[in-house]
């Protein structure tokens, strides 16, 4: 074969010594990489299903491809801002921040390799890879690390161990540059180091000399141990080793060893059998499924345990708790809870003997329930705007009440009725024993949740709910008024009618009517003679006719004598000219002489029926016939 | 794009994952075997011989299966560690490592990156080129120059050998993994005056560390294990915390860690004995035995590193296990030892391999207190003979397994008269008992900057082994730095 002519398209050797390169191969390569550095950028923007991003993959893979087609593989090198090829700048980005060179030779990349055999799912790996370490922050973002992790069959890197050499031994003395930050000297790689770290702290040099001057001789007792026993021959072929159990007694080893007696390493089986094999594996595997939360939790628990020094125990504690501030605002509840419950369980262990200690961890479990953990739960809550429910309300029941106003909030917002049902439950359970606690947390901007409330607390045992029921005397939200009165006035208690009386005080009239009509007759004298008051006073002359009638009508329901003589008093008060007033009065007198409905009221109306006044005689009237006894009135 | 109309791409034809893949797997594994059974075969044996036909038919089967399905050739090649067969890494397992090392070794051996089986293979070359192939290299010449010369000659045109892209030399290699490891204990060092200080740990050098550390376990894991054999070196908790790291993190490969699990173990087992920091130095130190209230002191050491992680891993992101580690390392499989949990009731992983390696590299260096040292091998028949309580038996018998009969930095006699240290462990489990060895004296006794020699290597005239080990000494009797020797490599 004669030496090739110059091809025109293949660069010649120059005096600098470049490798010699075809220029077809160098157009390939700068064009791989521009393609990579656009398909990272696309990537940055746009989530890798994007079409985008999908096509600059499908692209370059493509590249990959047909440049595999002539080549075994692609070595990049790495220089600050340039990815080079053959020697020659094959992609430069000079723009740090962003650059796609110095994102690797920042952590050391000096050489990056591409293989053939590379397909698209592991590229595509690779580049979301470098997506991820990109945006991640300080020195997490080591691209090398991440490199090393993943591990890719067809894609290599170069780093030298110079590079994390000179970082440690920068951070060593304090050196800016060992703490990773950019813009190293270009193309001088890590910046000098002070002159007293030399290389000379990395190695320990070994006096060659001595090792090959003077003499070892055996000690008598190595000689008598080691002496050559007859007959203890090379016993067996290569392949063929004798196994321990084929040996008579204390043989030689296998390979002729001269006769020892088999240390227990040689005559162990160095084979794990099959059930050894299956055991290890359940260990590694058991181990990759540990809960490492639980397991720092269990484990600061014993070091809580076992330290004495009370100072130390209480810097161990602030840690569980930064831990358990850290596991909320990720939405770890089952962390957070098992925290609290190991702490209670420690707790009582060391309280007999340990009061300091027990002390510490009782304040611990305060710091633990407190405003801090429910800052996180609502920071992670606003952010994330979904949680795991079921942990989260079993870490609120470890918290107890001091949870109750956060649950109430996330009620309210949340729509979702198997979530509702929960954070229900929730409230139900803690709020049990101390219903005020249940009650405060109703208020007008939780309209759904006070309804919840309401129902809550009629349906507590024992009624020892409804006095709480009181709290919505100051609500401005007339529906939520309207509930309980409705719910109140079916309880006919002196309790309810406390409340209900003091919904006739309310601003809005509806509500004043539909609690006078739901307030129970009775026959407490002060509530009577409270009523009556109202209505004498002159101000019950502006109420309308319906409020007028609803709370005459309630007076009539007591039929009490006051009540008797005030209505049949009003049905005969006439003026000399007319006054709407009056007659509304009037009418709602009528109204509760009806309710009253016993003799004296009958013999009340049959006397205004003859009064003045033709719409007061003919109110009367129909009180009349709808009271008269029998199959027509009432009774 | 190819331009047949249903051609896949090569990228097509490889597993896509799941069960693809694992048929792969175990398709590749199964071939690798034949492919070491036979080179191992095709040394000792004529290509007549029954059981190379067998071997030799075996492997062509697969050969040929694997030609048809994938449509290209079949490379088996290696790459940054790792073996790949037509670019898909082939998994190693405890039971299986030594052959992809005795496989990877004979690569290297002969300057190799790959040896590609091309489509039209034939039975007749396949069974030519094995002999040729497991034919031990010449001295002279470059190892894969002379092997494609034999393969020209033999008229083998498919069957191809890819001479390995340009390697760094061993005592480059040595010298970089020597680095990397005083690195570490300056590095573990300034970590511990920090911790004193009460300014973090900076984990992200750390795990950076652990990675090389890794790298050259794999590159050069013999000269890695050699360098074990440094003891105090600095102060003694320093050079130990770093042996154990690596024995650790080697034993943790073996036993089949993921990468992620791996550098986490490292950095557990560097870290396993940060709290000594709260132990006074003349109870570290003391030459006697400790009294009771010496002995509870040096106790707590477990639980004060732990606790001194508990308060760096909120801010810290230290991988939880550290403190695991750090806690249990003393804890015995059957829950004895110290300390005591109140609660726990396990162990971790991770601490039961610390355990192991941490016992044995302690047992296996000079202290002021300790009237013996035990020699590697004497540390490995005391640790087994405790195994049932002590240490988790798995994890002992795959140490043990990897540490060897004669563990590496072993000082020993040989049948010649001269000594040897243990320089590299036999990848043939059946010949455990004859590694390579470098000659430290003659055989009357005088030192000597010997050559490194195969224990296994016959004498081609006898056909007898050249050299047999008859057991091990004891370098502190000797007064021999067994390291001396390895980092007189790196230099």
């Amino acid at each position: 074969m004669g030496h090739p002519r110059p091809d025109p398209a293949v660069e010649t050797q120059d005096p600098d010594g470049l490798v010699l390169v075809d220029k077809e191969v160098v157009r390939r390569v700068e064009d791989i990489l521009a393609c990579m550095a656009n398909a990272v950028s696309a990537m940055k923007l746009f989530p890798s299903d994007h079409a985008t991003v999908r096509n600059f993959v499908d692209v370059l893979a493509e590249k990959f491809e047909e440049f595999f087609k002539t080549q075994d593989r692609l070595e990049v090198g790495v220089d600050e801002h340039t990815f080079t090829y053959a020697g020659r700048a094959a992609y430069t980005d000079e723009t740090t921040i962003k650059s796609l060179p110095f994102f690797f030779f920042k952590d050391g990349t000096r050489v990056l390799y591409f293989y053939r055999g590379l397909d698209r799912r592991e590229l595509l790996e690779f580049l979301e890879l470098v997506k991820a370490v990109a945006q991640k922050p300080g020195g997490d973002n080591d691209i090398v690390a991440a490199l090393w992790e993943s591990d890719f069959s067809n894609i290599q890197y170069y780093a030298p161990d110079e590079f994390i050499e000179n970082r440690i031994l920068a951070e060593k003395r304090g050196h800016p540059a060992g703490q990773g930050l950019p813009g190293l000297p270009s193309g001088q790689g890590p910046p000098e180091l002070p002159s007293d770290l030399g290389y000379e702290t990395l190695e320990v040099k070994v006096d060659l000399d001595k090792l090959s001057q003077g003499r070892i001789e055996l000690t008598p007792e190595d000689r008598e141990r080691l002496r050559w026993r007859p007959g203890a021959e090379e016993s067996a072929p290569v392949e063929t080793p004798v196994k321990a159990e084929d040996r008579p007694g204390p043989a030689p080893s296998p390979e002729g060893s001269g006769g020892l007696a088999p240390s227990p390493v040689a005559t162990a089986d160095p084979n794990l059998s099959e059930a050894e094999v299956r055991q290890l594996d359940e260990m590694i595997h058991a181990n990759r499924i540990l809960w490492p939360e639980e397991e720092f939790v269990k484990i600061a628990a014993e070091v809580v345990w076992l330290e004495n020094d009370l100072t130390i125990c209480a810097a161990s504690l602030d840690a569980l708790l930064d831990f358990e501030l850290e596991q909320l605002r990720q939405g770890q509840f089952p962390a957070a809870s098992m925290i609290i419950g190991k702490m209670r369980d420690l707790k009582s262990r060391v309280e007999p003997n340990s009061p300091g200690k027990a002390a510490l961890l009782e304040s611990c479990l305060e710091r633990l329930a407190g405003p801090k953990p429910l800052e996180a739960v609502a920071a992670h809550l606003a952010e994330k705007g979904a949680a795991d429910w079921p942990a989260l309300l079993d870490f609120f029941s470890l918290l107890g009440p001091a949870a109750l106003p956060l649950s109430a909030g996330f009620f309210e917002g949340r729509k979702d009725p198997e979530v509702r049902a929960l954070i229900l439950s929730f409230i139900e359970r803690t709020g049990a024993d101390d219903p005020g606690l249940i009650a405060a947390l109703a208020n007008d901007s939780r309209p759904a949740l006070s309804r919840e409330v309401i129902r809550i607390l009629m349906n507590l045992p024992g009624q020892k709910g409804t006095a709480h029921l009181a709290a919505f005397l100051r609500f401005k939200d007339p529906g939520l008024k309207l509930e309980v009165i409705h719910a109140l006035g079916g309880l006919r208690d002196d309790m309810s009618n406390k409340i209900l009386m003091g919904f006739l005080n309310d601003p809005d009239e509806e509500i004043r009517i539909q609690a006078a009509m739901k307030l129970d007759p009775t026959e407490e004298r002060s509530r009577i003679a409270h009523v009556l008051r109202e209505a004498s006073d002159p101000a019950f002359l502006r109420k309308s006719l319906k409020e007028k009638r609803a709370i005459l009508s309630f007076l009539g329901r007591t039929r009490s004598a006051e009540a008797l003589a005030f209505l049949t008093s009003a049905l005969a008060r006439t003026t000399l000219f007319p006054s709407a007033r009056n007659t509304e009065m009037r009418l709602a007198a009528v109204a509760g002489l009806e309710s009253m409905g016993t003799p004296e009221a009958r013999e009340a109306l049959e006397a205004g029926a003859k009064r003045r006044g033709r719409q007061v005689r003919e109110a009367c009237g129909e009180a009349l016939a709808r009271t008269a006894p029998g199959p027509a009135g009432k009774a | 794009m190819s331009e047949e109309p249903n051609a896949r791409t090569s990228a097509e034809r490889r597993p896509s994952g799941g069960a693809d893949n694992k048929a792969f797997q175990k398709a590749g594994l199964a071939l690798l075997i034949r492919f070491h059974v036979l080179e191992k075969l095709a040394k000792i044996h004529d290509p007549k011989n029954d059981a190379f036909q067998e071997q030799g038919r075996a492997l062509f089967e697969s050969l040929d299966r694997l030609l048809a399905e994938a449509e290209e050739p079949a490379s088996l090649r290696i790459r940054h560690g790792a073996l790949l067969l037509n670019g898909v890494r082939l998994k190693s397992s405890l039971g299986t490592y030594p052959i992809f090392r005795s496989v990877m070794e004979e690569l290297r051996r002969r300057e190799l990156d790959a040896v590609t089986f091309k489509p039209g293979l034939t039975h007749d070359e396949l069974f030519r080129f094995m002999p040729i192939f497991a034919r031990r290299e010449r001295k002279e010449g470059s190892p894969h120059a002379r092997l494609q010369a034999e393969i020209d000659a033999a008229n083998i045109l498919h069957v191809g050998v890819e001479k390995a892209s340009a390697l760094e030399s061993p005592s480059n290699l040595n010298r970089s993994a020597a680095r990397i490891f005083f690195l570490s204990i300056v590095h573990l060092k300034e970590s511990f005056r920090r911790n004193q200080e009460s300014q973090g740990i900076n984990v992200h050098s750390t795990r950076r560390l652990m990675q090389s550390i890794y790298n050259h376990i794999v590159d050069n894991e013999s000269f890695v294990f050699g360098l074990t054999n440094l003891k105090n070196h600095d102060e003694y908790t320093l050079n130990h915390s770093v042996n154990v790291c690596i024995l650790a993190t080697a034993l943790g490969r073996r036993l089949g860690l993921n990468r992620g699990e791996l550098v986490d173990l490292g950095i557990a087992a560097f870290f396993h004995d940060l709290g000594k920091l709260e132990t006074p130095l003349e109870i570290l130190n003391k030459p006697d035995k400790l009294d009771d209230g010496e002995r509870e002191i040096m106790e707590q050491h477990p639980f004060k590193g732990a606790e001194k992680l508990v308060l760096l891993q909120g801010s810290r992101r230290l991988p939880l296990r550290a403190i695991h580690v750090a806690m249990e390392h003393h804890i015995k499989e059957d829950l004895s030892g110290y300390p005591r949990y109140f609660d726990k009731a396990d162990v971790n992983l991770f601490s039961k391999i610390v355990k192991v390696v941490d016992f044995f590299d302690a047992i296996t260096t000079k202290r002021v207190y300790r009237a013996k040292v035990f020699t590697r091998s004497e540390a490995l028949s005391l640790m087994l003979e405790q195994s049932a309580s002590e240490f988790n038996p798995i994890i002992l018998k795959a140490f043990v397994n990897l540490m060897g009969d004669f563990p590496i930095g072993s000082l020993v006699a040989l049948d010649t008269g001269e000594m040897a240290v243990v320089f590299d462990l036999n990848p043939d489990p059946k010949l455990a008992l004859r590694p390579t060895v470098k000659l430290i004296t003659d055989a009357s006794g005088n030192k000597i900057d010997g050559d490194v020699v195969d224990l296994a290597e016959r004498d081609p005239a006898t056909g007898r082994f050249a050299r047999t080990i008859l057991g091990a000494l004891n370098p502190a009797e000797y007064g021999v730095e067994v390291s001396d020797y390895f980092l007189a490599q790196a230099q």
